[in-house]
């Protein structure tokens, strides 16, 4: 049970965490935010072409 | 199919308040893996609703009662069924995906909802559909994990 209680841990994530909400009027329109603004390392930015292939073998 | 019991914090507050204010919903994205069992961590709560006026009210409802601070503006903006909101000013990060990539149809998913945990949880075919049709990098780092994971979890079923 504390295994799964501490699987939802936070740590802060730039720009991402840096407003009380937001909203989109589709999921694609999040994604292109999260592309054109959130830091590289966060991993919501563009597939390079080993990930895609990746994701398309998974 | 027997499992081990566990009760992620946020997980049982949010199906407490729901169930209480009857939101129709489901958890969805690795919250909701987890709470299928994947030894993962993840830093927000995944929940995809119906989509319909008296649904988001109810959403406003039991998320005030969580302790969100729900203006006006974000109201209407959970009300209208905007299909990304995403809440950060509350006791947890919680995401509404009224239109998650990869899944087609509320119905539907619904239809496949997996409740062995005691909480409606997307099927995890539906999950994995839905961070395959993300298209984010961090989904091409876990997606291998959770499909394995539905090997071994559809086989245990």
């Amino acid at each position: 049970m504390d295994r799964m209680r501490y699987g939802f841990n936070y740590v802060y994530k730039p720009v991402l965490d840096d407003a009380e909400w937001r909203s989109f009027n589709s999921t694609a329109e999040y994604r292109q935010w999260c592309r054109d603004n959130l830091p590289e390392y966060l991993g919501y930015g563009e597939l390079s072409d080993l990930q895609r292939q990746v994701l398309d073998e998974a | 199919m027997k499992r081990e019991s566990f009760t992620p914090i946020q997980a049982q507050q949010v199906a407490g308040a729901f169930a209480k204010h009857q939101v129709d919903y489901m958890f969805i994205g690795k919250s909701g893996a987890i709470l299928l069992g994947y030894p993962g961590t993840t830093q927000d709560v995944d929940v995809f609703p119906r989509k319909d006026i008296e649904n988001g009210r109810r959403i406003v409802s039991a998320l005030t009662e969580l302790g969100f601070e729900i203006d006006s503006t974000l109201e209407a903006e959970i009300v209208r069924g905007k299909d990304f909101v995403q809440i950060k000013n509350g006791p947890f990060d919680i995401d509404l995906v009224f239109a998650p990539d990869g899944i087609e149809n509320y119905d539907e998913a619904k239809a496949r909802v997996d409740m062995s945990s005691g909480f409606p949880v997307a099927n995890i075919r539906d999950i994995i559909e839905s961070k395959r049709a993300a298209k984010r990098p961090r989904d091409a780092i876990e997606l291998p994990l959770l499909r394995a994971f539905q090997r071994m979890y559809e086989r245990k079923g």
